[in-house]
């Protein structure tokens, strides 16, 4: 392809092509601190192509390829060039990936023990985990936790956080400019801004750690606890795992092993100081 | 009278979850979330073949179950709602 682009993100190596310079661009700022690949051999390739030849000229729109596709993926706009490299990233992953069973899922780390904060789209895995990471704890990812089977560790993933609306406002106020890509208004997904991880995060990306915490947040109801019996969790960890059936029994028995050894909580919250309070105290209370 | 059977022990792995059981059956690769008595029906009925009455005689040897009418009919749908999530099959 015209441009590429090969990055190493924890344990995962990517080749992005392009037949647009901007997006590549783009993802170079944005990755700038990452390493490159270790022996040049990606994991995942990811191609942004025009939909039809001219389209690279004429109202370009992008169509996601590569190793796994999409049949019925829609072409995107150009301008949003960035935010289809990211999906695109995040397809290879969640329809390629055999070595771990990934979890959607945020995760953070401190002390060599994980809190996993997982939950449905707007549950504020994104917004919680960018600020755990500004206030002491190591950044592992926002979108996949990927647990190693054999071991039951937790693998860093940490991609540049994905801040979506309002969390993009909440987010800037407390980071420097230069750790925020550039916004995409009125994308599929909403508006879209990238923040690019702490240097620690970056830094550790091959330090895996012990999951200690599981969380199942709900942004916008009056603070509350709740316990969740082993079932629900279990059930509801298998619909936040893209690969769980894939795995087959390695899959299985990593999640049962995860459900048995690490304790989980449901949390409500109104907003992020009562966020951040309940994560301290569930932590100090369970990790 | 219908007989059903189940696939041997061997070809299932059974995780307690806190009352519940995940029980994953290796030939389909599906993982089940049941209560009990299902784990019991499918150890105790492991590739055999039985009809209700048999298997609620061999489970009130193992498990201290009352050998009643409403234990028998209980015992029966039991055995039609694992059927048709294919944990045993009639034959």
């Amino acid at each position: 392809m015209r441009h590429q682009f090969s990055v190493k993100v924890g344990p995962v190596g990517y080749r992005i092509g392009s037949a647009w310079a901007e997006p590549i661009q783009q993802l170079r700022a944005l990755y700038a601190g990452y390493p490159d690949l270790d022996v040049g051999i990606p994991d995942f390739t990811v191609r942004l192509e025009p939909e039809k030849p001219w389209r690279r000229w004429l109202r370009p729109s992008v169509a996601i390829k590569g190793d796994f596709m999409l049949p019925d993926a829609l072409p995107m706009a150009l301008r949003h060039g960035l935010l289809v490299a990211e999906m695109g990233m995040n397809l290879q992953m969640a329809m390629g990936q055999r070595q771990f069973l990934l979890l959607h899922a945020a995760s953070v780390e401190r002390d060599g023990k994980v809190l996993i904060v997982t939950g449905e789209s707007g549950a504020g895995k994104s917004t919680m985990s960018a600020l755990l990471s500004e206030h002491g704890w190591r950044f592992m990812g926002d979108e996949f936790c990927l647990i190693e089977p054999e071991t039951g560790l937790a693998w860093p993933f940490p991609r540049p956080v994905s801040l979506k609306n309002k969390a993009i406002d909440v987010v800037r106020n407390m980071v420097d400019d230069s750790r925020l890509g550039p916004e995409m208004k009125a994308t599929p997904k909403g508006d879209i801004r990238h923040l690019m991880p702490p240097a620690n995060a970056i830094s550790a990306m091959d330090a895996p750690g012990k999951p200690a915490l599981i969380l199942f947040p709900r942004f916008g109801h009056e603070r509350a606890i709740r316990m969740m019996g082993a079932g629900e969790v279990f059930v509801r960890l298998t619909q936040a795992s893209t690969n769980y059936v894939y795995l087959g029994e390695r899959g299985f028995t990593a999640l049962s092993a995860l459900v048995a050894n690490t304790p989980v909580r449901a949390i409500d919250y109104p907003d992020t100081a009562n966020a951040l309070d309940l994560v301290e105290t569930l932590w100090a209370e369970l990790a | 009278m219908t007989r059903f059977t189940a696939d041997l022990a061997d070809n299932y792995v059974t995780r307690d979850l806190d009352g519940l059981s995940a029980v994953y059956h290796r030939q389909s690769g599906i993982t089940h979330i049941v209560s009990d008595p299902v784990p019991q029906i499918l150890s105790t009925m492991a590739g055999e073949a039985f009809d209700v009455d048999i298997l609620l005689e061999r489970l009130s040897v193992e498990y201290d179950l009352p050998k009643t009418q409403e234990t028998r009919e209980a015992l029966a749908a039991r055995l039609d709602e694992m059927q048709e999530v294919g944990l045993v099959a009639s034959l």
